[in-house]
């Protein structure tokens, strides 16, 4: 420790306060699932706090995310961000959303960060709305293969049913097989993982309130992979407007959004197992799994999964790096120093929350531990 | 005289035959009017009823065509004395659905199953009541555990159609609200015929 404080003192200090956030100027709501998974410091780089995305920060741009839902409505809030879609439904040519389920979201995956109202996890990806009947899962599975078809990297599915539809594991399993990332909501029923987040080829989320326990309803069992913020989730909603809504339905896009930020970013070359130089569903599943927060302590668990899904921890190049200057150096040792023992509860948190890698709402021994592992280490 | 009789004999006809008229006049109306008004056979409606909720099921007639759609009215009905708000678990069709069995009990079909994952809220003023008619298609599933692995159109036969609903919780805080749900509603039986 004193070896810290004199590193601190004589090297970090006189930058770092050059750098100390001196305004508050929040522009954006953060939603408490988008905040509570860190989400907004991957894109508001400028330790600003306006949590508005950055000029050349990584929000996502570029990755295309299939919706499988009700469809998605014209809103302020996504302006922009539906680049294509279809609708199964009969008699629905287009994919409007007049449920409003598919809108809210695709809010939490993609709003804006236009100074109104409030923000998604990846702001700038694109999305491709299919509309489905979701008690047909016949649907579903046309909705799979055209999404596979456009190419996109995510398809999120806040939807789920008891029985097992062979076609639509089929389609599920073909979509993985041809480097689709699947991500679907566990249930909300306190029973069994539904399907299609059961099939091995999917990625099962389960609903966490905003203190990290487990929303009692949220389906459950050894196929469940990630927690994510599902209760009061407030989002974009036909017509122009915005509503809270409760269910894994609304953990998934928490998920899909941290996804889209791990494809968005320059390949982590340690999880290019194949040295393709990109990221591939593979890689981006380990990275999710490898930077969650285990939320009861027993590592991967039924009710948990591997944790809370962190978008903060996955996203930094290299590991550790919290002041965007890929490099690990000694000053990100001297902020997660200078912060250390700060909880939410403190006034310095919303300066310091950088320092809190693993989420767990303490700077503490386990962050430090997470900047000296990757000491060093330089974004190559 | 015999002119009188003649006379007589006619108009008694004549008022036989207004009477008669107005008779039949009266019986049709009469059987109009029951036609139009009478309450359906008990049959082809059924309730079940778990204070504040009733549900009603109602079926137009009680035998089909093969491979004719079967229409099923189902009517979620706030029974109490004051509004309430219910939470179902997944938006489906609006929290009521249906189970079409063999006579044995064995399951045929049952819709809907899951939906989207999000927590429905409906709010039923006093009185007030959710309206849904699904469509049965006469398809079969054939389950295996939990595995679908095939649908067939329904021979001909006898079937028994039960209304439900879905899980539910009323006038809850469905953010700290704790499992399990309210377990459903279920009609008792309406058989039908299929040839």
């Amino acid at each position: 420790m004193l070896r810290l404080t004199t590193l601190f003192l004589t090297v970090a200090l006189p930058f770092f306060v050059l750098f100390v956030p001196t305004a508050y100027a929040q522009k954006e709501n953060l939603p408490w699932g988008v905040e509570r998974i860190r989400a907004d410091q991957v894109w508001d780089t400028d330790w600003t706090q306006d949590f508005i995305a950055n000029p050349g920060a990584n929000a996502g741009q570029g990755v295309r995310v299939a919706v499988i839902d009700t469809g998605i409505a014209s809103h302020p809030d996504l302006a922009g961000r539906v680049v294509d879609g279809v609708s199964y439904v009969v008699g629905k040519q287009y994919w409007e959303d007049d449920n409003g389920h598919g809108t809210h979201v695709a809010g939490t995956i993609a709003a804006i960060d236009n100074g109104n109202h409030l923000i998604g996890v990846a702001p700038r990806v694109f999305l491709y709305a299919v509309k489905v009947d979701p008690t047909n899962l016949d649907h579903v599975v046309a909705g799979i293969y055209w999404a596979v078809g456009k190419g996109v990297h995510i398809i999120s599915m806040s939807l789920g049913s008891p029985e097992d539809y062979p076609p639509l594991k089929q389609a599920c399993d073909y979509a993985y097989s041809q480097g689709v990332l699947l991500i679907a909501a566990s249930g909300n029923s306190a029973d069994p993982v539904s399907y299609p987040a059961k099939y091995e080829s999917v990625v099962a989320v389960g609903a966490t309130y905003s203190n990290d326990n487990r929303w009692e309803f949220s389906n459950y069992g050894p196929e469940l992979e990630f927690a994510a913020p599902g209760v009061n989730i407030n989002s974009t909603f036909p017509p122009n407007a915005y509503q809270k809504r409760t269910g894994t339905s609304h953990a998934v896009p928490h998920v899909t959004g941290t996804a889209a930020l791990i494809f968005a970013s320059k390949v982590d070359p340690s999880y290019d197992l194949n040295r393709n130089g990109r990221w591939d569903n593979l890689e981006v599943r380990e990275k999710l799994k490898d930077t969650a927060l285990d939320l009861d302590g027993e590592g991967r668990d039924g009710y948990f999964g591997y944790g809370l899904v962190n978008a903060w921890y996955s996203n930094q190049r290299p590991p550790g790096d919290i002041n965007y200057d890929l490099m690990v150096d000694v000053i990100d040792l001297s902020i997660v120093a200078f912060y250390y023992g700060t909880t939410p509860q403190d006034p310095q948190w919303w300066f310091g929350r950088r320092a809190d890698i693993n989420i767990d709402n303490i700077i503490d021994i386990a962050d430090i531990s997470i900047v000296s592992m990757h000491y060093g280490e330089i974004d190559p | 005289m015999a002119g009188t009789f003649d006379a007589r004999v006619l108009r008694h006809w004549k008022v036989l035959g207004l009477v008669l008229i107005a008779v039949l006049a009266l019986a049709s109306g009469v059987y109009a009017y029951w036609r139009i008004n009478a309450p359906r056979s008990p049959t082809l409606y059924v309730t079940a009823t778990s204070p504040p909720l009733e549900l009603r099921m109602e079926l137009d007639k009680a035998e089909f065509g093969l491979n004719e759609t079967i229409a099923i009215h189902l009517f979620l009905r706030n029974i109490g004395e004051r509004a309430i708000k219910i939470y179902f678990p997944y938006i489906n069709t609006g929290g009521v659905g249906f189970i079409v069995e063999y006579a044995n009990g064995t399951e045929v079909f049952n819709f809907p199953r899951g939906g989207l994952a999000s927590v429905d809220e409906v709010t039923l003023e006093l009185g007030g009541q959710i309206s849904k008619t699904l469509n049965w298609s006469q398809i079969g599933r054939r389950l295996v555990g939990d595995v679908i692995v095939g649908t067939y159109s329904v021979p001909s036969g006898t079937y028994y159609i039960i209304g439900r609903t879905e899980p539910y919780l009323i006038d809850v805080d469905i953010a700290t609200a704790t499992p399990p749900w309210t377990p459903l509603i279920q009609t008792p039986p309406i058989a039908i015929t299929i040839s």
